[in-house]
This record gives C-alpha cells, structure tokens and sequence, in this order.
C-alpha cells in the first residue's frame, strides 16, 4: 500500500479505499449516502487533467468534480 | 390509500408510475428527469387509490430541492405505503434509502427494478433471502417491460396489515456500519462475477479526455442537421397541402358569397398563421426524436462529465449543462431542470442563462430566414444559431461568475446509469408529447395571435382600413421600429412581428405571414415571395441574420418568463432576467448589422 493524501492525485486505473472526508457537511452527506465512507473502495475508471474523474464504487459508476476528489482522502493500493 | 413510489434517481419510478396511472410522464435514462412530486389515482376491486410519484433522493438527508420536496412528503406520514423502487444493478447504494425508509416507521415494499441488467452481468439474486433479511416484501419487477407490476400493487395494497420489520435499527449507528451491514446482506444474496459490460466499452471511447468532447460536439451538429435537412425534406408535402387547403378555402367561402372580411380573417390571419406553423411539424419531431434518444440511451449524464472543465471555467459544475441541453427543447422544463442544482446562486445563474440556448419553438424562425436568404448555407445559418446561443450563455455565466454572495461552487457529483437501447415506448410518448404541446400551441397560442393581429391590421382609428398602414398593428409598430433601427429591423412590420412573438416564438412565423401577406410562407414560393417583398425594404441577409439573433436571445415566450418568476420566486429577478435578454439581444444584433453591412 502507497500512503497518498487525496483521491484527487489518483490516476486512471488506480484503486483506492477512502479513509476519511472533508468537505462541506451537504457534500458529505451526498458522498456517504452513495455509500462513499471510510472504509470503502474506489476504482477510478477515467480522470481528466483538470480532476474531474469517473469513478466505480459499490458498483455504480459516478462523475466527480475536483472539488470532491480532493476532499476525499485515503490510501492507494498498488 | 396512497401509496408513494420513493427510491433513488434514475431507477424507475416514473415509469411504474406511468404503468399503474395511465400517466405519460417523461421517463429518460438520467438521474435529476422528475423534479416535481405527481399525483394519479390507481383503482384496484373499485376502490381508488392515490399514487405519488416522488422525485428521486440517495437518502432522507438531503442535498437539492428536488430531494427536499421527496423527504417532506415521506416523513409527512401521508403516505401509507411506501414503493421503493430499487435499481438492482446498484443494490448496495439503493439499499440505504431502503433502510432509512423502514426506519420511518411505513410500511415499505421493495420493488427491484433492473435486474435483467444483473442477468446480463452474469449475476444472480436470491430475492428471497433478501426479503428475509430486510423483513420487508421484496419484488422482481420490470418497469420498462411492465413485468410484476399487478404483483407489486397487491403487495403494496395489503402491506400496511401485514408488515413487521426484521432489518436491525440503525437509528445511532455509524453510516460505515450501515454499509457493512448492507454488504453483507448483498453478498449473502448476490451470486456471480460481474462481467464487463458493454458501458465500460463504450465510455472508454465516450469519455475519452480528447475524443469524448469531440465526439459531443460532433453528436449535437448532427442532431440539428438532421433536424434541418431531413425536416425539410418531410415539409415539402404538408407545404401542398396548406397550399390547396387555402386555394379550396378561399373558393369555398367565395362560393358561400360570404364577405371579404370573413374570407381574409379565415384564409389571411387564421389559415395562414396557423398553418404556416404545422408545415415545420417534421423539424420539431426529429429534433425531439434525437433529443430523447440522447436521454434514454444514458449519454446525456455523462454530458455533465464532458463539460465539467469548460463549466468549471465559468463558474459552475459539469451537472449545470444540463438544463441548457434540455433547454435546446424547451426553455420551461429547462429553467425547472436547475432544482438538481445545489446552492441556489448556481440556480439563478443556470435560470439567467438556460433561456439563452435556442429552443425548439425558435426553429421554424431560423428555417424560413435562413431557407429565405442563405440558400444552400441555410442549414449552416441555422446551425450557427445554436453556437450563438451557447456562446452568450457562457459570457452571461463568465459575467457573473463574481457577482452577488460569494457562496462555494458545488463540485460535480453525479452518477452515470448503463447504457441502455432507448425503448421505443417511452421514444414515441415523449415525441408525441412534444406534438401535442405544438398543436396545443398552434390551435390556441398561435390562432389567437393570428386572430388578434388580423383585426389590429386591419382595424384603426377610424374602423376598417383599406391600408395596413393606418391600422393599429402599424400604429404600434412605427413606435417601436426607430429602437430596431441600429439592428438593422426598423421596419414596423418587424417591430409587430417582435412584439407577438413574446407570446410564442413561432409567432414570428404566422405574423410575418399575416403581415406580409404571404400565404404559405414556409414553402419554396413562400420564401421566395418573403425575400422579395423584404428586398423592396432594404431588407437583405445581413438583416435577415441579425432578425435571427434577435429571436434567439429576447424573451423565450410568456410561458418561459412565468416559469423563471415561479422558480426565483421574485419579480424583480424576472424583470432583470427579461431585461438582460432584450439587451443582449438588441447589442448582439446590433454588432452583427452593422460589422456585417461594413463587408456586404
């Protein structure tokens, strides 16, 4: 396992599992109630240069903004 | 009994809602399509039942207000039953509404929707070992093929008898250990591998970082080329139609010696207003045709992806482009579309800048200018309305992306559903919808328009005129001209045509019709009658562009300009909002006349 700070910095490919959230209590709420909690895994599917990723998490697919990604922290696994 | 169908975005309720109510609500393949709470009745051994169909929510806290409408009515108690349609291909995420639900305290059934998505992934469910764990009814139903419904309804219509919950309560219990919870429930009933599936393969190319936008842009000219080229090619026999239709008229009511005002009103105002606008019927079904491919096949989520970075720049996530696609059909449903919007400065952005996108009502305007005067560029002509239209969107949100309380921009979070073949019933009811809506709008909107300028032409001061000069139409007219002159549009036949067109854009059709004198306006002969009777004017291409400017970005309609004051709930913004669009609207014409008549 590779210590990295944010899903943000993860590349297409990458899987990761998230082990905390900061960001604005309304966007926390959305994250965790698609089950997006510590804890969880990430498959980052496609990532744009500017941040904004596609990402799989409990099977469902989902578009998030830099703004989400860089909220989210955890550890990537090789 | 009411019974409310809640469950997350994008799983099916609307379509079960239709099934059971008879009800023809738009159903498309994208989370956010339902922003409004609908009521139907459902009558089952003659007793009548109230069926609610909720906007879609990921859980009872909530985060738009669309979701916010959702979550009053549950925890209301109006409901006796609950419906959770669930998304069986997302069962881990719609499972923990479905634990909120029971915790609510109502009776909760469980309708599994999708699970032939699951099939195709190789995967299987035991649905009931599922119903055992959850302690609620658990049914296998396909909204879209109407499978199980008669067995869900049943379920549903005694489950406030019969029902005790067995799920544990989680009431104070971490959100991770609801999901490890929920996981475990899935994995004891899910079986099978999950297969890659044709999505994976499809947004490896949709979603490309270079080609994914390529492939958008490429996308959108085509629909409204297809719209312009094959539209026209359908008009061609609806055009002979209207024209024996008024041949027959006129020699019919000459027969029955009725009077000349009486044959002028019915073949002039009424024949040639309301027909002119049924000739352009073909273009609106296949932009609405293309439209509603685009939303059922899944594409139009991952257009908030695509757009993410070019929003970004100005001020507003990925998800805000889409009520300005949508506003490409219509700007109402398009200003309602901004509840999925999270901070309400984003809303009232996405409200100011959504009537900008050219809407389908704007179509039959730029056909006929275009078809008039740019000959065989008339497809490209009316093409490059649809950039105009987005590029001031842009600048407008560019512009105020500063302005007012600084409140953070919402990032993107939105999710991507399957691809999905659109199925040909919820195609066919959304076009047909959409005809209804423009025959609606001809036979009340567009006659009564064509009625009251027949008589305002030809009625003035003194009673009936035998010039169209001296009447009330031209007297109101000549005031307004003089504004319209720097645009290239001072004459008072436009300035009228203009001023009814607030009421629908296609009025701009009938009235140049009426006022022209020019039956049939739409067809060949028609374009070329139009051309030339604006010619004596001075009224030539540069003019005729700047026209098509102006109707792109003044006032939508009336109906558009309601829904904004409804949805800002202040006057005041609508007035501004009406304000900024007249302008920009005078100033961008005005440019294109003038920098345009300085090389032609």
């Amino acid at each position: 396992m590779t210590q990295i700070k944010k899903l943000l910095d993860c590349q297409t490919g990458d899987r990761f599992t998230v082990s905390q959230i900061r960001l604005e209590e309304s966007l926390c709420h959305r994250l965790q109630a698609l089950g997006i909690v510590p804890g969880c895994q990430i498959h980052v599917l496609y990532k744009k240069r500017i941040g904004t990723m596609v990402i799989r998490c409990r099977g469902a697919r989902y578009a998030l903004g830099a703004g989400a990604a860089k909220g989210i922290a955890g550890v990537r696994a090789i | 009994m009411t019974i409310a169908f809640a469950g997350n975005p994008n799983c099916g309720k609307t379509t079960l809602f239709n099934a059971y109510t008879g009800a023809s609500l738009k159903v498309a393949n994208w989370p956010g399509v339902t922003v409004e709470k609908k009521e139907g009745t459902y009558t089952c051994n003659g007793q009548q039942h109230t069926l609610v169909d909720l906007p879609g929510m990921y859980s009872l806290s909530t985060y738009t207000i669309e979701e916010r409408v959702s979550r009053q009515f549950l925890l209301s108690g109006a409901a006796d039953v609950v419906i959770n349609v669930a998304d069986a291909s997302c069962l881990s995420r719609s499972l923990y509404l479905t634990l909120q639900l029971i915790e609510s305290g109502r009776p909760v059934v469980l309708a599994l929707n999708m699970i032939d998505i699951l099939k195709k992934r190789g995967q299987r469910l035991n649905l009931e070992h599922l119903s055992q764990l959850l302690g609620i009814p658990v049914i296998p139903v396909c909204a879209r093929r109407r499978e199980g419904i008669s067995v869900l309804i049943k379920k549903a219509l005694c489950a406030d008898v019969v029902q005790k919950n067995s799920a544990p309560s989680f009431s104070h219990i971490p959100v991770e250990k609801r999901f490890a919870w929920i996981e475990a429930v899935v994995d004891a009933c899910l079986t099978g591998r999950r297969r890659a599936a044709l999505t994976d393969r499809a947004d490896a190319l949709l979603l490309h970082p270079l080609w994914g936008t390529c492939i958008f842009f490429i996308i959108m000219a085509a629909v409204f080329l297809v719209t312009f080229s094959l539209g026209d090619l359908a008009k061609a026999p609806l055009e002979f139609g209207l024209e024996r239709l008024c041949t027959a008229a006129r020699q019919g009511l000459d027969t029955l010696c009725t009077t000349p005002w009486l044959i002028s009103l019915i073949v002039d105002g009424i024949l040639s207003g309301v027909g002119s606008i049924l000739t352009f019927l073909p273009n609106i079904i296949l932009l609405f045709f293309a439209l509603s491919i685009l939303e059922d096949t899944g594409y139009m989520a991952r257009v908030a992806y695509i757009m993410d970075g070019i929003m970004g720049s100005l001020g507003l996530s990925g998800r805000a482009f889409l009520p300005m696609l949508l506003g490409m059909g219509c700007t109402v449903p398009a200003v309602m579309a901004s509840r999925t919007l999270e901070t309400r400065r984003d809303r009232l952005r996405v409200i100011l800048i959504t009537p900008f996108m050219s809407c389908s009502a704007r179509l039959p305007v730029y056909i006929l200018l275009a078809g008039a005067f740019f000959g065989k560029y008339a497809s490209l002509a009316a093409l490059s309305m649809y950039g105009m239209g987005l590029l001031t969107a842009a600048a407008v949100a560019w512009c105020t992306k500063n302005l007012g309380k600084k409140e953070k921009q919402a990032p993107l979070v939105m999710e991507l559903p399957d691809y999905k073949i659109p199925a040909p019933r919820t195609v066919i009811l959304y076009v047909w919808e959409k005809i209804q809506d423009y025959l609606t709008r001809a036979g009340t909107t567009i006659f009564l328009a064509s009625i009251l300028l027949w008589i305002l032409l030809n009625v003035g001061p003194g009673g009936f005129v035998a010039s169209m000069e001296n009447s009330f139409a031209a007297w109101i007219g000549q005031k307004i001209a003089p504004l319209l002159v720097p645009c290239g549009l001072g004459m008072w036949q436009i300035a009228v045509a203009l001023i009814a067109g607030i009421a629908a854009k296609e009025v701009v059709v009938s009235s140049l019709a009426v006022l022209l004198g020019i039956s049939n306006i739409s067809s060949a002969a028609g374009m070329d009658a139009l051309r030339s009777v604006l010619a004596a004017y001075g009224f030539g291409s540069i003019n005729a562009y700047a026209l098509m400017v102006f109707v792109l970005l003044y006032i939508p309609c009336a109906a558009a300009l309601a829904t904004i004051c409804s949805e800002t709930k202040s006057r005041l913004w609508t007035i501004g909002a009406a304000a900024l669009q007249i302008g920009a609207a005078w100033i961008l014409s005005a440019l294109v006349y003038q920098i345009g008549s300085l090389f032609l």
